[in-house]
């Protein structure tokens, strides 16, 4: 399965590799997957080598976080920007130093986090929150006089808090307990004294808590399809790839793109994850699959036609148009077997179809000269030679044609389980030489009969004309005689002409010495036997 | 299943050629409806001496149509009796017998009308010999006693109603004399009166060996009266040539001369026909003068009747050499016939022609006649005739006859069945 998959995102798959990346897919990430399921599998299914890298730093950097060990955590969620510029891992990055209590640091990163998204979500909050940090950071000035009103415009608690409740000063921030992004200490709050110590070994001031964020990136192929989350009357949600951060609650996600079968995921982000979705979409009403099983393993499986050839053997598996296809499962030994299907799109079905034993004959063209002929049995070609072919039981009529030569016939008594063998000796068959130049010697002749004939015509004719026009024309008129004796000349030039032309006919068809043939029979078969031990089958030959 | 194939493969082969086939018999079909029919020579003539000598006979044998007419050759003794029926289909027989004398050429003949005899003169040899051939259930030949030093004998005969009893009369003229055998008598032969300077009679023997071969001689009411008369052509090599007029004695046979027409053409006289040229009702006569020219003398025959020219283009040749008269046209009157054997056509020389001319004055020639396929020394027109064709009731009174061209040339007798009477065909296809 994670051969699969890895195939599909490696580009130019078949559809067999499509619809397996596509099943691949279905079953990583089920209707029922959980995040952490998903994320595993997902995790297997990402065959991007820096998104590998970069989701193993940053779950490093977790596991770091959640240990306390603040620096690490930064450094891996940098070392994860690296192979990854995902602009989370920099929020993530700043939160830590934040922990760490590296201000500055943390300053610079929230600020590059939203060098590099400025259209973020929480763009107001990081903000806010980089506002406070540079006033941390800014050198201490004199205290203002105690009776000083509070800065004005400044809030006079934390969002989110109960009117009147003081915020609380210098403690630990209950986590999930975030306050709002841009809170700035208490006006009450004693400030930073000034000191030479680097702003990082300062104590913070009390700051609301940024906790680090979970990411999600949803990639498909192909890319550019449309996400939606839990429904699609909110409308789109974006277009693949896309990486951010959600909620850590249920999703339904939904890819759609066109021309391809729209899928659906059930995805549960959390803070602390990084999870990766790709989807192969598969391509909507394309092909079907099925699998050919037989109890006779190795049969050769065609499909609709016979003459290009098996495309395969039982057991047999493969995608096909939808429509009608015939299938055609043949074995030596065994009845062949026809059967028509009905692929539909997008379906996978097995056909299991047991093949009965035959007890049919063969006939073998064997030999030096068979290479080149055709075997006919009973007016059907058989094989083209060198060839073995299964005969039904009984007398067939057999033909072996080889270009040039002369045909040999046979009637041979094919037996049940016996092979025939034909070593064939062809004769050649004559030269139609002669019998070109006996048709054109023909032609000539009757060419010559046609041509006396027209004389013979045009004497008649002109003969007519003038005993009908009154002219003095007596029966002694040269041309009585020289009429007649052209009609007379040209049937005998047509008679000689096609006794010529019989004689091509003939020679046309005429053949050489039969073409002869050595015939062997062999039977095959099993017999049950009884012995003293115990029974068993006996093989037998008779030749 | 190859054999079978092979065969199979046959059978379009077979019908091709079946259909694609020519067949000859087609032009049979048309050989039997040909404008001209051109008899050929049988057996015991020469392949060039057949249709020189012609004579059409009015009459046939019972239950015959069509025609009949004898020819003979010039060469040697053949002689044949051609019939044709009522489809053109032709029969001959030669004549031979015993009593012909062997090589001696038979090249004169006249039918004897109202029999079933025919006159064959043999001028050849010492003196010449006249035969009668009788055609009944066999052919019988009988010969005439020749007068004692006659010269060629049988150089013209004729035959007709002259003296005697109702019998016809025979007429025998040999180069120089006549001689008239009453009522056919062989042994009553009458010579005729020495006919004097006014009517020449001889003919010379500096002539040409084809002009002497025989001279005009017929029998006919040609003066007017209920008798008839023997007319006799003289041609001479540089003389006027003469055509001389005989009366004969009712009683005995004995012809006089009567008168005789002159003509500056030497050879004038060289052929003799009879006909109704001008379609007043009585016989005119038309004279042959070769080499250029034809007369005609509108009948009765007097002394002072004018030699009327027959309006012939000019032609070379020996055009005159034979004459005849048919109705061609259909209309009143017949037609002058007029033959040039020795005319070349195209580029055939001595392929002969034959003129037609007609109108009430002999005046108008009509086109002239000339073989399809004119070949050298055809001399098509050497001999021509009337050929009585009988189309329906032959052999009674109330035969429907038309009168056809016959022509003769070297080697065949060609009849032209368009030329009968407006071009109607009468034969039955």
């Amino acid at each position: 399965m994670t051969v699969a998959s890895n195939r599909a995102r490696r580009g130019a798959p078949s559809a067999l590799v499509r619809l397996v990346a596509v099943v691949a897919a279905v079953g990583t990430v089920g209707p029922a997957a959980t995040f952490g399921g998903a994320a595993a599998r997902a995790e297997e299914a990402a065959p991007d080598k820096d998104l590998k890298l970069a989701k193993e730093s940053f779950e490093a950097a977790q596991t770091a976080f959640l240990r306390e060990e603040y620096e690490k955590a930064a450094d891996e969620f940098l070392n994860a920007f690296e192979h990854k510029p995902f602009p989370a891992f920099l929020f993530n990055a700043a939160v830590a130093f934040e922990k760490a209590k590296r201000l500055d640091q943390a300053k610079e990163y929230f600020e590059r986090y939203l060098a590099i998204d400025p259209g973020a979500n929480d763009a107001a909050q990081v903000k806010a929150r980089i506002d406070a940090l540079t006033k941390v950071l800014s050198p201490p000035v004199a205290p203002p006089p105690p009776s000083a009103p509070p800065v004005a415009g400044a809030p006079p608690s934390a969002p989110g808090a109960a009117p009147g409740t003081p915020p609380a000063s210098g403690g630990t921030p209950t986590p999930g307990a975030q306050p709002p992004a841009g809170a700035v200490p208490p006006a009450g709050a004693p400030p930073a004294p000034a000191s030479p110590i680097a702003p990082s070994a300062i104590e913070p001031p009390a700051l609301p808590v940024f906790l680090t964020k979970g990411l999600v990136v949803i990639d498909s192929k192909p890319q550019g399809a449309t996400i939606y989350l839990n429904d699609k009357k909110s409308g789109p949600f974006g277009k693949t790839p896309w990486q951010g951060s959600l909620e850590p609650k249920p999703f339904r996600l939904i890819l759609e793109s066109k021309g391809f079968k729209p899928e659906e995921r059930s995805i549960t982000p959390q803070s602390d994850k990084l999870v990766d979705i790709y989807i192969a979409l598969s391509e909507e009403h394309y092909l079907g699959w099925i699998e050919v099983t037989s109890n006779a393993v190795g049969a050769q499986v065609f499909i609709d036609r016979k003459d290009i050839g098996a495309i395969g053997r039982t057991p047999f598996t493969g995608h096909l148009k939808p429509g009608k296809h015939t299938i055609y499962v043949e074995k030596q030994g065994y009845v062949a077997l026809e059967k028509t299907i009905e692929v539909k799109p997008g379906t996978a079905t097995q056909y299991n179809w047991p093949l009965e034993k035959s007890n049919s004959g063969w006939i073998n063209v064997a030999g030096r000269q068979a290479s080149g002929a055709r075997l006919i049995v009973d007016g059907k070609l058989g094989c083209a030679a060198p060839c073995r072919t299964e005969v039904v039981p009984g007398k067939r009529k057999i033909l072996v044609e080889k270009e040039g030569m002369e045909t040999y016939e046979a009637e041979l008594e094919v037996q049940r389980t016996t092979e025939t063998t034909l070593d064939i000796q062809f004769t050649p068959r004559p030269p139609k030489t002669r019998a070109i130049s006996t048709g054109v010697t023909a032609l000539i002749i009757l060419g010559a009969g046609a041509y006396v004939g027209h004389l013979s015509t045009q004497n008649k004719d002109g003969l007519d004309a003038d005993v009908k026009a009154g002219l003095p024309v007596d029966n002694t008129d040269p041309r009585f005689m020289r009429g007649k004796l052209e009609a007379i000349g040209a049937d005998v030039l047509y008679g000689f002409g096609a006794l010529v032309a019989i004689s091509f006919v003939a020679t046309l068809l005429a053949h050489g010495a039969d073409s002869t043939s050595v015939v062997d029979q062999k039977t095959l078969g099993l017999a049950p036997t009884l012995g003293s031990d115990g029974g068993g089958l006996a093989a037998f030959g008779r030749f | 299943m190859r054999a079978r194939a092979a065969w199979l493969a046959c059978v379009p082969l077979a019908v091709a050629v079946a259909v694609a086939g020519c067949d000859w018999r087609d032009f049979d079909t048309i050989q039997k409806r040909t404008p001209v029919l051109a008899v050929g020579a049988p057996s015991h003539f020469g392949t060039d001496d057949f249709g020189r000598t012609l004579l059409p006979l009015s009459s046939l044998p019972a239950g015959a149509t069509g025609s009949r007419f004898v020819v003979s050759a010039a060469g040697t003794d053949a002689l044949a009796l051609v019939d044709v029926d009522a489809k053109g289909q032709v029969g001959s027989q030669n004549v031979t017998s015993t009593s012909f004398v062997m090589d001696q050429p038979i090249t004169s003949l006249a039918e004897v009308a109202g029999t079933n005899q025919v006159l064959l003169g043999a001028p050849g040899g010492a003196a010449g010999s006249v035969y009668v051939l009788t055609m009944g259930a066999t052919l019988d030949v009988a010969s005439l006693d020749a007068p004692t030093g006659a010269d060629r004998f049988g150089l013209g005969v004729a035959a007709g109603k002259l003296a005697g009893n109702d019998a016809p009369d025979f007429v025998v003229v040999s180069g120089a004399d006549l001689t008239v055998y009453v009522d056919g008598d062989a042994k009553m032969a009458v010579p005729a009166a020495t006919p004097g300077a006014d009517c020449p009679m001889l003919v010379p023997t500096a002539l040409p060996a084809r002009d002497r071969l025989r001279r005009a001689v017929l029998v006919a009411p040609l003066a007017g009266g209920a008798g008839a008369q023997i007319v006799v052509g003289t041609p001479t090599v540089e003389d006027m040539g003469a055509v001389a007029v005989f009366n004969v004695d009712a009683t005995t046979g004995v012809a006089t001369c009567a008168f005789a027409y002159r003509n500056a053409d030497p050879r004038f006289g060289h052929a003799l026909a009879t006909g109704d040229f001008d379609a007043d009702g009585t016989p005119d006569l038309l004279v042959g003068s070769p080499p250029s020219h034809a007369f005609w003398i509108r009948g009765p025959l007097t002394p002072a009747s004018p030699m009327l020219p027959v309006a012939l283009a000019a032609g070379a040749g020996e055009l005159g050499s034979a004459v005849a008269a048919a109705d061609i046209d259909g209309k009143a009157g017949d037609e002058a016939v007029v033959g040039n054997p020795d005319a070349t056509v195209g580029d055939a020389m001595l392929a002969g022609e034959v003129r037609i001319v007609g109108g009430k004055l002999l005046d108008k020639e009509l086109p002239v006649l000339r073989r399809r396929d004119p070949g050298a020394d055809d001399v098509f027109g050497i001999d021509v005739s009337a050929l009585p064709f009988c189309v329906s009731g032959c052999g009674t009174p109330a035969a429907v006859t038309k009168r056809l061209v016959v022509v003769g040339s070297a080697t065949h007798a060609l009849i032209d069945f368009l030329l009968a009477g407006g071009g109607v065909d009468p034969r039955t296809h």
